[in-house]
């Protein structure tokens, strides 16, 4: 298929990028590594009057620390950087294990960061052809009011299918986001909307322009994703455990993302929660995991059967608390 | 038979090094003065009647040089065979599945094409469908095609023997029923064609396993002579058995060419590829299998109903070609067969080198079920039951050459089966199939493949065949076979191939017949040849001709080397006495012509058997039901490898198909409105390179006597016999047998799940 027209357009700095998008609000879309949008466009699941093109655009491709510690990353890092970067094997190895989990090395290449966390929620009924689309009527995220995957169901839950969003948002991560008037920055917990059909808070006119991680000190973090095949695959299920020591061997601080199974990744606190100042046994890793499943409600909208999507959820979270727990230890 | 200087060596295909380069051109990369586009309109319903077209608002845009419908074309219905004519190449009435074609455009460029076809408006009528083969077969189900009632596409019944009374008599009996939905060929190439309409008839290019078998339909749905429909191939990028009959996309773009009178460009986007060219037959099979105490099969029971989707395509090879192989496997007197094709509103199923899987491997599986209540090693079991060269079939097929003990017995010590079957860890099973495969049976007045070879005035030989080489090797087989044959190097011949008119007629790449039908043609013309210069070759060396041999260029009295004249001399020295060399020859399958699929299921089936052995380890998660595929091992007895390189190839991609593809991953979905949800290579898992271990080959020789040097087929047992092994190896790690393909991990982990469950319940009443 070919793409559709559309004005085409590449700013040289942030500055032009913004005002770009502030004259052309509501019809443009930005191009960064075009691993996502191009199939999106070509399948007309979006039709945008102008794209504008990044890849001449100076100023978001760093991976670098700040004064304070933290790890600042350009929207424009490409994944291959950030698997590669020392600074992030070093403090953040989840971050990189996480990043050789995203498709397939040619992708990795080009896709970016920013692309990675603002990548459009995926459902099977959606993510495809203009002509398979039009033999049924109009769902929810393409402006109708129905849902294919749901019987009756009122709400858009296209899944998140970021492999970098639970890992960052485990770590503590926020975004900042900045337009032709105003600059902001956003916890990633509140960057997602949990709407399968508008998943994230950009507004017309903004850029996602930087990730942000805090100093982690001696934490631990694991990032476990169910997948059919070793490559390619968008993740079926996503478990993200992080969390440190208090020295005797205890969990310090967890944090718990269940992931892959709605529109949103999202802290489970309750599940943080029994962990706190806990020595992990088979029994507390049970509830845990029990908890986790109760909180996962995938349905019918990726490539896998529901019913074991949620059943990993389970055996997953143990895998990662245990070898979260092991690694904190070790550190 | 060792002898040979050419044959039996390793070396690269012919198509190795211009691929490598990028040089090899596909159908898609072909241009021509004045091309235009074409795009084809499909039906947005599984089933709905055509009310009216209207095409008026597309004729007037911009760029659009012809439009086809129905109204254009001639009330011909395709069909494999006489009795299966019903597949309208642009249908006429009403569309029987979700894409199929409704009409077509061509214009200035693919943009304008679509924008045209968005333009047609069509006035539908749809109609009550039906997707699922079991409701299909139901009394009221709606008809796909009104003069097949129930929706029996094809029956095939064979039923040889006494199979209730072995039963009955059998130390033990075992059954399983087996589920699978379809599988994609996922050739890389999307299908692509380049027609040209001219008065002096119609040129073109395309993707194909047999132009000839193309050229015959495209000239009756034209209406023209054969002789005015030139098919040829450029590269191919897969066939998979997907590529074996004449597709919508070849009449529609002649057309297209026709009425646009200038040459047309059709190319299928992904989708289309998946959805709208054939699939492989999804299928239920239960299978009833019988032993004496000894473990030798006393009887075999197949009940099977395959998903043939909206058209009979090859159905009735489809449905038998299963019972067929395995009796041509297992020895055993009583063989009862019932398989029942359904239409159902679906993509038309074809070809496929191995299925249904639900038959080979779930027969495999209730194999190994018996061996593990007698206690013994599923090796033996197999060996116990082996055909052998002169075996009579139930339905009275001989054997011929038959390597299958050496396949088994090799492939279990390469793979180490005696120390580790039994023998491994929780969570670790190893699993072991044979199988047949039968070549090259009769396809009636184009079963047969032509040759000829002619001499350049410089020595070297061009050989002219039908056959195509679509990946596994055919171009380097024949040139391989002809420079052995003639005593040349193989660099000293060229061959063309492939070219309804150039080429002498071919069977085409199906029935794994290229080797010892287009390779035998090619011996054959080869040997007339040489006779030819022979003649001359005599007088010059002043010897008998009986006397002499060819080899290495040159031509001398056998045993004397020393006294030799070139075959560029005899070649030439012939021209000087006003006589071109020119060899002629042809080959046709050996087999009894009264045979039948479905009215007639008796006889001699085909011209030769190859064998497989396959044996893969795998390691479970128990938890999640992830299946780790660790090895496998392949044997294959090729008769004779013409070429081991393509034999290790074939054998590779066969192990590769069946396994971590055909028993782990490939499956189809549907919505319950008719529609393939997953035709992307996004959603539709084959294996990645990382998905695939080590793969270990064996080549087995058996010399049989009808194939050229004694060679049969390259590797396809394989393909039959790896699903066995990966089902069994997953059966001997888990403890129980998985009933539903693809073997994913939620399938494996519902059958650990149900055996816990069992097992605790059994514990309960104890």
């Amino acid at each position: 298929m070919q793409l559709p027209r559309f004005d085409f357009i590449q700013p040289a700095t942030i500055d032009e990028a913004c005002s770009l998008l502030d004259e052309r609000k509501g019809d443009a879309t930005v191009l960064a590594g075009g691993t996502d949008l191009l199939i999106e466009l070509r399948r007309r699941l979006r039709k945008p009057g102008c794209v504008i093109g990044l890849k001449e655009m100076r100023g978001l491709d760093y991976i670098q620390k700040d004064d304070g510690g933290d790890l600042r990353i350009g929207a424009l890092a490409r994944l291959q950087w950030i698997e590669s970067s020392p600074i992030i094997a070093e403090e953040y190895p989840a971050l990189a294990q996480a990043t050789r989990l995203v498709a397939v090395p040619p992708i990795r290449r080009v896709a970016t960061i920013g692309g990675n966390l603002s990548l459009d929620t995926r459902c099977i009924y959606y993510n495809q052809s203009e002509f398979w689309r039009s033999a049924q009527a109009d769902c929810i995220k393409l402006g109708g009011d129905i849902c294919h995957a749901v019987p009756k169901g009122r709400r858009c839950l296209a899944v998140c299918q970021s492999d970098l969003a639970p890992v960052l948002m485990a770590l503590g991560a926020s975004v900042k986001i900045v337009s032709a008037e105003a600059e902001r920055t956003v916890a990633l917990a509140d960057f997602f909307t949990g709407k399968g059909e508008k998943p994230n808070v950009l507004a017309p006119g903004e850029l996602l322009a930087e990730v942000i991680i805090p100093s982690d000190g001696q934490r631990a973090a694991v990032y476990e994703k169910l997948r059919i095949r070793e490559g390619m695959d968008f993740p079926l299920a996503g478990i993200v455990v992080s969390l440190g020591t208090d020295g005797q061997g205890a969990a310090a601080g967890a944090r718990i993302v269940l992931s892959a199974v709605g529109p949103a990744p999202t802290r489970i606190v309750e599940a943080e929660g029994l962990l706190e100042g806990k020595r992990i046994d088979d029994d507390l890793l049970e509830q845990v995991a029990q908890v986790m499943f109760e909180r996962a409600h995938p349905v019918a909208n990726l490539a896998m059967d529901p019913w074991y999507r949620r059943k990993m959820v389970k055996v997953l979270t143990k895998r990662a608390v245990r070898q979260a727990l092991e690694t904190a230890k070790a550190n | 038979m060792t002898d040979f200087s050419v044959v039996g060596k390793r070396r690269p295909r012919l198509d190795t090094i211009p691929r490598a380069l990028g040089e090899a051109k596909f159908s898609a990369d072909l241009g021509l003065p004045g091309m235009v586009y074409g795009k084809v309109l499909r039906s947005p319903y599984p089933h709905a009647r055509i009310l009216n077209i209207d095409t008026s608002q597309a004729e007037r845009l911009p760029g659009v040089k012809a439009i086809i419908t129905s109204k254009d074309v001639m009330p011909y219905k395709w069909g494999v065979f006489a009795y299966t004519r019903d597949q309208q190449l642009l249908p006429l009435d009403k569309t029987r599945y979700l894409g199929e074609e409704v009409a077509a455009v061509a214009a200035v460029d693919e943009d304008t094409a679509a924008e045209a076809a968005a333009l047609i408006r069509v006035e539908w009528e749809p109609l009550p469908y039906v997707i699922d083969p079991l409701a299909a077969l139901e009394e009221g189900a709606p008809l796909v095609h009104e003069d097949k009632p129930g929706n029996v596409s094809v029956r095939i019944f064979v039923d040889e023997g006494d199979v209730d009374n072995a039963m009955a008599d059998a130390y033990l009996v075992d059954e399983g029923e087996f589920t699978s939905p379809e599988e994609n060929y996922c050739m890389l190439e999307p299908y692509a064609v380049v027609a040209n309409y001219e008065s002096t008839g119609v040129d073109i290019w395309c993707p194909n396993a047999g132009p000839h078998m193309k050229a015959r339909p495209i000239s009756n749905a034209l209406g023209i002579p054969t002789s005015m429909v030139r098919v040829r191939k450029v590269h191919i990028g897969g066939h998979h058995g997907g590529r074996s009959e004449v597709s919508p996309a070849d009449f529609m773009a002649a057309l297209l060419s026709k009425k646009a009178r200038r040459p047309v460009k059709l190319v299928y986007t992904r989708e289309e590829n998946m959805n709208c060219v054939r699939q492989v037959h999804g299928a239920r099979t239960w299978v009833r299998a019988g032993v004496t105490k000894e473990g030798k099969l006393v009887g075999l029971d197949f009940k099977l109903i395959m998903d043939g989707g909206a058209y009979a395509s090859t159905g009735p090879i489809a449905a038998s070609v299963a019972y067929q192989m395995i009796e041509e496997t297992y020895a055993m007197p009583n063989l009862r067969y019932e398989a029942i094709r359904a239409y159902t509103n679906k993509p038309p199923r074809g070809m496929y080198p191995h299925h249904p899987r639900t038959t080979y491997g779930g027969l495999e599986m209730v194999l190994d079920a018996l061996a593990e209540k007698l206690g013994m090693d599923p090796m033996e079991l197999r060996l116990r039951n082996s055909v052998y060269e002169g075996y009579v079939t139930p339905t009275k097929t001989v054997i011929s050459s038959c390597g299958q003990i050496e396949t088994i017995q090799r492939a279990a010590e390469k793979a180490g089966w005696k120390e580790k079957y039994g023998k491994l860890p929780p969570g670790r099973g190893i699993g072991m199939s044979s199988s047949a495969c039968l070549i090259g049976f009769p396809m009636g007045i184009r079963g047969g493949s032509g040759a000829f070879v002619r001499f350049n005035e410089d020595g070297d030989a061009t050989v002219i065949s039908g056959v195509v080489d679509n990946g596994q090797g055919n171009d380097a087989m024949i040139a391989a076979i002809a420079a052995e044959e003639l005593g040349l190097p193989i660099e000293a011949i060229k061959v063309v191939t492939a070219d309804t008119s150039m080429t002498p007629s071919d069977q085409g790449a199906y029935s794994q017949a290229s080797t010892i039908l287009s390779g035998g043609a090619v011996k054959a013309a080869a040997a007339d040849a040489k006779r030819q210069l022979f003649d001359v070759a005599a007088d010059l060396l002043e010897a008998n001709k009986e006397d002499l041999v060819a080899r290495d260029g040159k031509i001398f009295i056998k045993g004397s080397p020393e006294k030799s004249v070139s075959l560029a001399k005899a070649a030439r020295t012939a021209l000087g006495r006003d006589k071109a060399i020119l060899g002629r020859g042809d080959r046709w399958p050996k087999g009894d012509h009264k045979r039948e699929w479905v009215s007639n299921p008796r006889g001699q089936l085909a011209s030769a058997f190859s064998y497989g052995t396959a044996i893969a380890e795998v390691e479970v998660d128990m938890e999640t039901g992830r299946v780790k595929l660790l090895n496998m091992t392949a044997a294959h007895d090729c008769g004779y490898p013409i070429n081991p390189l393509s034999v290790e190839q074939q054998m590779h991609r066969s192990a590769l198909e069946a396994g971590p593809a055909g028993v782990m991953l490939e499956r189809h979905a549907w919505t319950a409105a008719g529609q393939n949800i997953n035709a992307n290579f996004t959603d539709y898992w084959f294996p990645l390179a990382t998905d695939v271990p080590n793969i270990e080959t064996i080549i087995v020789t058996t010399n049989d006597k009808f194939g050229p040097f004694g060679a049969k087929e390259g590797g396809l047992s394989i393909s039959i016999a790896m699903i066995g092994a990966v089902a069994n190896a997953i059966r001997n790690a888990i403890g129980t047998t998985v009933h539903d393909f693809p073997m994913t991990p939620d399938v494996v982990l519902r059958a650990i799940e149900a055996r816990n469950e069992s097992e605790s319940g059994s514990t309960t009443h104890e």
